[in-house]
């Protein structure tokens, strides 16, 4: 069977995987700064702005991730272990323990629309 | 059936009942000038405790400033391991992108070093833990050293008064000696060499009387003769049965 590599991490009480090609760095949570009429929310990480996804309260660590070659930063999240595990059809098996995978690409959706009605509702 | 005498009434006090109550005043002066030595060596020592107690308390002081260094200590020391298990799961994630089997030993290797690092961050929670306990006790001890502290001084300034007093007492024994010994016009020594000679006297008398009993001589005469003699032994004396 064939094994995926990247990174768990935890969401409340639940589990998530990120894979390598997305998950590149974690750093110590920097400020973050929220724009006014807007959900979004932006951090300076190595001397870069980059745009920052929150999953949940703040959890002390920034995952920074690369999609579609921006870089995307999500906040809220426990970073747990790195690894190699098997594959499964949503992501993969921990310890007989099925764990799916962070569909950044959905994230990143919903963001965008979440933050577009916020833009629309803005005065 | 032998008859005793009786020595007769006074209208005033006699020299000899005034000697005694001027013995019992020198007995309560000497009294209150011990209680005022013990009150002296008291305080002294009540000061050194109250000395002995304020450097405990400021020991616990110290003890507490050391402990809030040390948890600033043990928090720079969380922040460190936190970077470090960043730095160890950092490491995994290169590995990670690296792949299988070329990337699987830094993938080991940050897994173990971070399996390490959770285990130096259970400690430290659990000297925090510790520590925090620790300072809880301390404030406790320090509450009651200063409760202690409270108490010794209240103790040290009534055992003060206690010493006013004292004096005021001796003063007051010694002013009240010297009026009485003014108003028996005698001093105390000669007083108690009048007491045990009126003792004797009396002694005498009553052989007398037992011997005028046997002898032929009456006991009316005999009376008259020591009458004067015995008018020296003070009214409350109890007289011979």
């Amino acid at each position: 069977m064939a094994s995926r590599a990247g990174l768990l991490v935890k969401r409340g009480g639940e589990r998530l995987f990120l894979s390598a090609r997305l998950a590149r760095h974690l750093v110590p949570l920097p400020r973050l700064t929220k724009f006014p009429w807007d959900s979004a929310q932006m951090a300076l990480v190595g001397g870069e702005l980059v745009a920052v996804v929150e999953f949940g309260p703040p959890s002390g660590v920034l995952v920074l991730c690369e999609h579609e070659g921006q870089a995307v930063a999500l906040s809220g999240l426990d970073a747990e272990q790195v690894g190699f595990w098997p594959a499964s059809d949503a992501g993969v098996r921990v310890d007989g323990v099925n764990v799916p995978a962070l569909d950044l690409g959905a994230v990143l959706g919903q963001f965008k629309n979440s933050a577009k009605t916020a833009k629309d509702a803005a005065p | 059936m032998s008859q005793g005498f009786d020595s007769g009434s006074k209208p005033e006090l006699s020299a000899l009942r005034g000697a005694r109550i001027l013995a019992t005043l020198d007995a309560a002066t000497s009294a209150a000038a011990r209680v005022t030595t013990e009150q002296r060596g008291a305080s002294a020592a009540l000061g050194r405790q109250q000395a002995e107690l304020e450097a405990v308390q400021e020991a616990g002081q110290r003890v507490g400033e050391r402990g809030r260094d040390l948890r600033n200590s043990l928090q720079l020391l969380r922040d460190s391991v936190d970077r470090a298990k960043l730095s160890a799961l950092n490491a995994g994630l290169e590995g990670a992108r690296l792949g299988d089997p070329v990337g699987k030993a830094l993938v080991v290797m940050g897994d173990e070093v971070r399996n390490l690092l959770a285990r130096a961050v259970d400690a430290l929670d659990e000297h925090t833990a510790l520590l925090v306990e620790v300072d809880r006790d301390r404030e406790r001890a320090h509450m009651d050293l200063a409760r202690s502290n409270d108490n010794t001084r209240q103790t040290s300034s009534a055992l003060g008064r206690c010493k006013e007093q004292s004096q005021l007492t001796t003063a007051l024994l010694a002013e009240m000696r010297t009026d009485l010994s003014e108003l028996f016009g005698t001093d105390v020594e000669a007083a108690r060499a009048l007491t045990e000679t009126a003792g004797q006297v009396k002694t005498i008398a009553n052989s007398l009387l037992d011997l005028a009993q046997r002898a032929p001589l009456g006991v009316r005469e005999l009376r008259e003769l020591l009458g004067p003699l015995l008018a020296l032994v003070p009214r409350d004396e109890e007289p011979p049965r």
